[in-house]
Parts: structure tokens; sequence; C-alpha cells
């Protein structure tokens, strides 16, 4: 065995001390408070809602009576003309029946919808059959096409979800351009990779397992089910790889010891992740969830083991009695609602009622009272429901800011800018001049060094959400520069099309602070933070020097000072109290004209803002530069907009690659087929297929070189997120192809921040 | 037969038995704060990366299929859980570790030891720089000693990914401490 390298020593040195700053009684600690934690019921206890099929929770001692109360409420509904979800008459009578062994085994789990969203980032639920009583529609489109729209799909309150079809294939049999009905029923979704594998619909309860003969002469919803979304349970053996067995094949009977089938066998195909079914293996013993459609060959997708099913508990929905002529269905009506709900909390019930037959109002009810919310939901004569308008439900208290309004307001109390208002603003010259906030992502990529007696590399920033817009560096030639580039709230000031980069703080507050607030903060300020700052900038103000002997280096002039009292005007100091402070040196701020000018300023801490002798606080002294604040920006007359780029992670050039394929046009051509006002929330870019979902023949359409990535555009809550793949040419223009729905869960590797080229 | 124990143990948890729970953790809990810290670099979130995925691992132990691999799936919880809490402090958090005031309580003293100390440092800030992901990989395996297949296993990717990941990771680092020497 080889010696470690030292460098590798070295590694591994500074992570132990890295390590071993956890004080000795954390590990304790942690673990006591683990214990407090391990007291509250495992699944779902602050699920303010009755769990469907109650009764098959594990360990409940009481699911006879839990089950007997659900039916009972949910018949005493029923017989007032309502009912409490889509399916929520068929899960009572199963919760019933809880005790049988197929429909309500001993070993089924229920979780919380957050349990679920939990289990598909940490993978604990992978490879478990979960079900769903809730519906299935296709999502809206965040994406402009050019010919055939990809369609996506999602479950009601769940999220997106992954079929077996190719994109662009309907889940249902469809004309182009009809409507296409949703779907509501118990359905099956597989964990697996941060996705949800759409497997099916299946009966609630589930049939008893079947022989194949059997399924073939009941008559049912198989025959009938449209859709091809219908599991059904199968006894029998899974052979592959047998003996004169070269297809997929359920033998009726107990296959020999070599594989070969026995008694009736039918043909099949495996579908995604099939839970409980090694692909290798030569026979496997069912029961199976196969699903079958007519026209098509059956598909195993499940090995069916009633004690690994996992049940996620739905909140209740309300639904009023159905008005003679109604225009929208009660599931729909809620679905659109859905849509426009953005707050965090989980939502415990949902109620719907009509305000005529083609109108009505959703009650979406949260575990925050605060984020309740009205939403108004009308139908369109083609049979879609959309959103008329939403609100805060206001009858428990005043008026509760949407998510929206809650947003920071930006400096000027104007809306912010997206990636196209700041492109179209910076191109007409509307802006120039003012000052700029944007939320999002700063990049930095290698350029060619100007001057030859730079060593390489050079690097410029950019702003990927907005490629193409030039953005210098607002401070002088060999200035430091930061560790880590800064996310968050960057300030810009504009100027020749173009922005210049100031920095970047945690929070902008509308009010300034004084200087004596900015020198007694309690920590210490990063590099390149900046500070609102009120004050009076004093330049070539009245200035006393000791007397000077005949040949000394003459006085010095004045350095820029920060005054917190008002001077006169002409510079003469009413107070000591201030500080001394640099100018930018790239000249944003530029020579002040007068010799006060009134605040409030931009300051910047830099490394090296100059120092006055004998003008520091409390007297301290220094020569030549020191660590300090500089003024980059006055702010009196300048206007302020705030713009909202969406985050954007940058992957780094594979190593040893050289490529014309950059972040920044990767992702302008990836926005370029997301239609505006589209909730991107987020951006990631990477080269190769590294994050090319499962199901997307990536290896076929990619090409094999260090052109072709792809950009994963995040969207806010309820449409899919994007999957889009982006190749540039010869001459570096960037194509894009293939936009598909992607995971939102994805947990694998993500790209860096820092680098592009 | 300590594996066997282990695994008698983590039946007995799955089976709702928080003493044989709290057993089967209880020595994994500094290995595991050590590996969070050396991810995050604050001392509270690794405390609670650490603290959330044992409760999640004991509200979700009910999903482990195989006893055996409780150590990679605890470990792929805790990773997971160290991901997502750094990208919610996002980079920011990065330049607020103040790296020289921590390390110089870990360092040994005197003119001898300044160098030493100062390419510390300098690798410390270029590790600050590296990805989430990156530091992870770096972390399994140079501060845990596990080995690429145990990697994978913890990572749910098949070998030759963590390989080529370890490798990218390795060399990003490089970048990075050159890119500090820069400064």
């Amino acid at each position: 065995m080889s010696e470690p390298r030292d460098d590798d020593r070295e590694l591994r040195a500074m992570l132990e001390a890295r390590a071993s700053r956890v004080p000795a009684s954390t590990p304790r600690e942690v673990m006591a408070a683990v214990r407090q934690e391990m007291q509250a019921p495992r699944e779902g206890a602050a699920f303010a809602v009755v769990p469907l099929l109650a009764g098959r929770r594990r360990g409940a001692g009481l699911g006879w009576v839990a089950a007997a109360l659900v039916a009972v409420v949910v018949l005493a509904v029923v017989g007032r003309g309502s009912f409490t979800s889509p399916s929520s008459a068929t899960n009572a009578a199963s919760a019933v029946v809880s005790s049988s062994p197929v429909t309500g085994p001993s070993g089924a789990t229920d979780v919380s919808l957050a349990g679920l969203r939990q289990a598909l980032a940490d993978g604990s639920l992978d490879g478990r059959i979960v079900l769903v009583d809730t519906t299935l529609r296709e999502t809206p489109l965040l994406i402009s096409c050019v010919s055939v729209c990809p369609r996506f799909w999602a479950l009601d309150l769940v999220g997106p979800v992954v079929t077996d079809r190719q994109p662009g294939e309907p889940i249902v049999p469809a004309v182009l351009n009809q409507a296409l009905p949703s779907l509501a029923g118990t359905w099956v979704v597989v964990p697996h990779a941060g996705m949800l594998f759409l497997a099916g619909r299946v009966s609630d309860p589930i049939y008893q397992p079947m022989t194949w003969a059997d399924l073939e002469s009941r008559p049912g919803p198989v025959s009938i089910d449209p859709s091809g979304t219908t599991l059904e349970p199968i006894r029998g053996w899974l052979v592959h790889g047998g003996p004169n067995v070269t297809d997929r094949v359920i033998s009726e009977q107990r296959p020999a010891a070599d594989g070969t089938p026995a008694g009736t066998t039918t043909v099949l195909t495996l579908e995604g992740p099939a839970p409980g079914i090694d692909p290798a293996s030569v026979v496997t013993e069912g029961p199976f969830l196969v699903r079958t459609a007519p026209g098509s060959k059956a598909r195993v997708v499940a090995r069916y083991e009633p004690a690994s099913l996992v049940r996620v508990a739905m909140p209740t929905i309300t639904c009023p009695p159905v008005p003679s002529d109604p225009a929208m269905a009660c599931d729909d009506a809620v679905g659109a609602a859905l849509t426009a709900d953005q707050w965090p909390s989980p939502i415990t019930s949902i109620k719907f009622d009509y305000i005529t037959p083609s109108s009505g109002q959703v009650v979406i009810r949260h575990q925050v009272a605060s984020q309740d919310l009205v939403v108004d939901v009308r139908a369109n004569a083609d049979g879609s429901v959309v959103v008329r308008g939403s609100g805060p439900l206001a009858s428990d208290g005043p008026a509760i800011p949407s998510p929206a309004a809650s947003t920071p307001a930006p400096g000027a109390g104007s809306v912010p800018l997206d990636a196209v208002g700041l492109r179209t603003a910076l191109a007409s010259g509307s802006l120039d001049g003012a000052v700029v906030l944007v939320d999002g992502t700063l990049a930095e990529r290698p350029i060619p060094c100007t001057s030859p007696s730079t060593p390489e590399p050079c690097f410029e920033l950019y702003l990927p959400a907005v490629a193409g817009i030039t953005v210098s560096e607002g401070r002088g030639p060999g200035a430091a520069r930061p560790s880590a580039l800064p996310a968050g709230s960057l300030v810009f000031v504009v100027g020749g099309g173009g922005l210049t980069f100031l920095g970047a703080w945690a929070t902008w507050r509308a009010d300034p602070i004084t200087v004596d607030a900015l020198l007694g903060q309690a920590s210490v300020p990063a590099y390149d933070d900046l500070a609102l700052v009120s004050g009076w900038l004093v330049v070539g103000g009245i200035h006393s020097c000791p007397m000077l002997g005949p040949g000394a280096t003459p006085c010095p002039g004045p350095l820029p000072w920060l005054a917190v009292d008002e001077p006169n005007q002409d510079g003469l100091l009413m107070s000591d109290k201030g500080v001394t402070v640099g100018l930018d040196p790239s000249g944003v701020v530029g020579t002040p004209s007068a010799i006060v000018t009134p605040g409030p300023f931009l300051l910047r801490h830099a490394y090296d803002t100059p120092c006055d002798h004998g003008t520091q606080p409390g007297g301290v002294t220094c020569a030549g530069t020191q660590t300090g604040w500089e003024v980059v920006a006055a702010l009196a007359g300048r206007s302020i907009v705030r713009a909202v780029l969406p985050p954007v992670a940058c992957a780094d050039v594979p190593h040893g690659q050289t490529t014309r394929l950059t972040c920044g046009g990767a992702v302008t051509a990836a926005l370029a087929v997301v239609l505006s006002g589209s909730a991107v929330t987020s951006i990631e870019f990477a080269y190769g297929d590294s994050m090319c979902p499962p199901w997307v023949p990536c290896e076929a359409a990619m090409p094999p070189n260090p052109d072709a990535g792809h950009v994963v555009l995040h969207v806010a809550s309820p449409g899919p997120d994007l999957w889009v793949m982006v190749v540039a040419d010869g001459d570096g223009a960037v194509s894009v192809a293939s936009p598909v729905a992607f995971p939102r869960w994805w947990p694998a590797a993500s790209p860096t921040t820092s680098t592009s080229p | 037969m300590e594996r066997q124990a282990g695994t008698d143990q983590v039946a007995r948890a799955r089976a709702g038995d928080a003493d044989a729970f709290e057993a089967l953790v209880e020595a994994r809990v500094g290995p595991m704060t050590r590996t969070a810290m050396a991810i995050m670099g604050r001392e509270d979130e690794a405390r609670d990366a650490v603290q959330d995925s044992l409760v999640t691992a004991w509200r979700e132990l009910a999903s482990l299929r195989d006893p055996l691999a409780f150590d990679a799936w605890l470990t792929r919880i805790l990773v997971n859980r160290c991901r997502r809490g750094l990208r919610r402090v996002g980079l920011r958090r990065l330049r607020e570790v103040p790296i020289e005031t921590m390390a110089a309580a870990d360092e040994p003293s005197g003119p001898d030891h300044a160098a030493a100390a100062d390419d510390r440092r300098a690798l410390e800030r270029a590790f600050e720089r590296l990805t989430i992901e990156e530091r992870t990989l770096l972390v399994l395996h140079h501060l845990d000693g596990r080995s690429v297949a145990s990697m994978a296993e913890v990572l749910g990717v098949p070998e030759g990914t963590a390989k080529s990941r370890l490798f990218a990771a390795r060399r990003a680092l490089d970048r990075a401490l050159a890119r500090e020497g820069e400064r």
C-alpha cells in the first residue's frame, strides 16, 4: 500500500482540526435532545387531521374505535348531502374493514404530507409503495411550445410525478388541445432518488390477489378504464431469463427449479423502480401489482407487499352538494385553488362552495392559521378551471398579507424588476445613475488578461440570470478580491448600459444608520459588506496643520471625512464625531463638486482605505492604509430600483476540458423557453448529463462533448421543475432542446456556485 | 457478533423499542457530530443536523429494509441534512465563518509553526469555497476514512460515480487552494 500524499495528510489534519471544534459535551446534549423528541409519536403527530384509514396505523390500539369514528363522521356528512374527499366514501369503508390482511396490513405506515416530502429528500422511503388519496391532473405549462408541448402531471397536494410515458405522451388518450380530465383515486407512487414514480391507481380497498385468469374473467374497471392507470394484484411467479423464456412472464404455477414456467404464462414488462423485484432474478414470487390497459402489454410495477405499504394522510377536502347543472367539479376547483397557495405551512383542510354553477370559493386552511387562504375560482367555457383571485381569510382577524406582499419592499417602494425588465431598462438607459439592488447570484468567469504583466487567469463578473450584461467591479486595480462571491442582495450602480458592482449586504434597510452606530457594531463586518449611513461627506474642507519649518514636507490635504454633525458650508466641522473614509476608486462616486455633500451614503467595508494622521477615533494614528469604510455612492437624489433574479448555481468546467458552453449562455437560452412572468425560483447549470433525470435518454440525446450541458429551472409550486438540455455550436451559440419535468426533490450533487467559463 | 447485536438492535428499534434505538445510536453521535462539523464548519448547525438526523432516523426506521445497511442509511440522512442546511444558509455564510479565530485555538504556537498554521488556514479557506457535495466527499473519505465503495453506499450512487466525484472534489480543492495563494 502506498503512503498517503503529503497534501492528503494536510487535508486530513485540517479536517481533524475542524471536526474537533465541537465541545466534548455536544454529543451528550444532542442525545438528550433526541430523547425528548422521541417522546413524540413517530408519524405525523402534528398533522391536525383525521388520517384516512386510521385503523391501519401501526400499533394503534384504538384502531377499531378510530375507524368506527371515521365511518360515523363520514356517514353523517354524507347524510347531509356532502362528502369529504373524492374517494373518502370508499376510504371510510376500508377503514371499517381494516383488519383485512389485504386492505389493512398491520405493517402499513401512515405519513403526513410533510413526512413524505422529508422522506423524498432523505431517501428513507425509497422503494416503498406509497398510497395517496388525491387527484392526478395536468399541471400548468411554464414553457412556450413551438410544436408539441410536453405534458406534466402532478398529484394534488403532493406535487409532480414521473410517469413511464415519454415526454409529450399523454397519460390518458385524448385529442390534442382538448382539456384532459383530472383523475381522482387512490394513487400508487414509488419514491426513488428524490422522485415520485407514478405506478397507477388501485381500488380501495385493494382486491385480493388473483390469478391472471381470474382477472381476465372478471368484469370491472380493467376492461373499461380508458386511462390505462388501473393496478391489479396478481398472484404468480415472475420469471425472466430461465430456459425457453425470452420475455418476462408471469407463471401461474410455481416454476421448476431451473426457472421453467408452469401453468398458464402471461407476457409482460417491468416498469420503473419496481419495488421488491430484482431485475436480475430469474424467479420472483408474487403477488405483484400489474397495470393493464386495453391494447398494450401489461406492466409489472411492484411486488405487492401489504406489510410495506405506506399511506399518506391527506387533509380533508369538503365538497358541497352538486348543483343541478355544474360547470366544474369540486376536485377541479380545489386543484386550481391550490395553484394560488404558496404558503409553506402544511394544509389541514380544504372546503369548496359553489357561488354559481360556474364559479365558487375555496377555503384552504393551514396549520398556521395566519396563512389561511380564500381563493375564487371560475370555470371557463372549455371546462378548465382558473383562479380569479385570492386573499387571506379575514374572518378570524385583521387582513393577513399575502406571501408576495410580505416580500421586503424595494428601496423606492416600486415593483421589483425581473430579468427581462432589468435587461430592457438597462438597454433603454432609463436607469442610468440609479442604484440597483439585485436579489440574485453573481458569478465570475476566467478571461484573458488584458495586461501581459498580469498573471493569468483574470476573471470577469457576470449575472448568470441576465448574461450578456456588462458587470464591472467597483474597485480599483489591485484591490483584494473577496474569498467567496457574494450571493443574495447585490448592489450595483447603472451606467453605460451595464452595471458596476458595489458590494453585497445581508438585508436591505431603508433607514440609514449613523456613523457612530456603524462603528459601534458588535460584529466585525466582512469585506465588501455594505452599509447605508447618514451624515455629511466633507471633501477638501478647512484643515489645520502644525506649523512647518523651512524644507519640511508640505502639510497633507485633508482626507474625506464622514461627519455625524452637519458642518458649515466651508467644511468646518461642528464636532469630532465622524470617520475618515475612502472614495470609491472606480469613480462611481467621483469627486464631489461641493465641499459638503449630504447623505445618506452607501459605504463599503474595504481593505485599503487611507487613514489620516491624528484624526482617527480615540486619537489612534496610522500610516498608509487600513481596513475601513469607503463611500461607494451618495444616494441623495439618486433613484433606487430593486430587481429579483433567480439564484443560479453554475458548475465548474470539467477538469482538463475546454468548452464553448458557458453557464450564462446556457441559462439565458433556457430562460428563453420559459413564459414571461413564470415563477422561476432558482436555476442550476451543469455540464454533461450528471443531473439527467433517469427517464430521459440523455446518453442518446446529448452529444458526448463538453459543449453540452443542462439547466434545471426550479419553479414555485405547484408546477413542475423543468430540465432543459443545452448545446453550444462552434460559434458558441446555444440551442435548447427537450424541456421535460424534473423531480423537485433531486438529492444528487449540485454544481458549484463559484466559477464558470 | 457485534454486527449481529447491532442487527438485533435495529430490529428492536424498528419495532418501536426506544431503548434499543438509543443504544444503537449513542456511540454514533460523536462521529456523526464530527462529520457534520467538518462539513458545515459551525457547531450550532452541526448540532442541529445531527439532532434532526437522529429524529428522522427514529421516525423513519421502519422504512429501513436491511438492518445491515443501518450505518450507511443513517449517514445518508445526515449528509442530506447537512446539504439542506448549508444550502439554506447559502454562500453568505461562508464569509461569516471566522476561520482565523477558530483555527488559532487548534494550532501549536511559536514561530516554527507559524508557516504551517498559515498553510492550514489557507487550506481551510479553500475548503470553505467548495460546494457542499465536494466537502461531503472529502470529509467522508479523508476524515471518516470511508472507502469509495462505502461512500457510494452512503450517497446512493455507483462506485464509479463516487470515485469520479471524489476526484473532482479533490481537483476543486486544489484549484481553490491555488486561488488562495494568489491573494
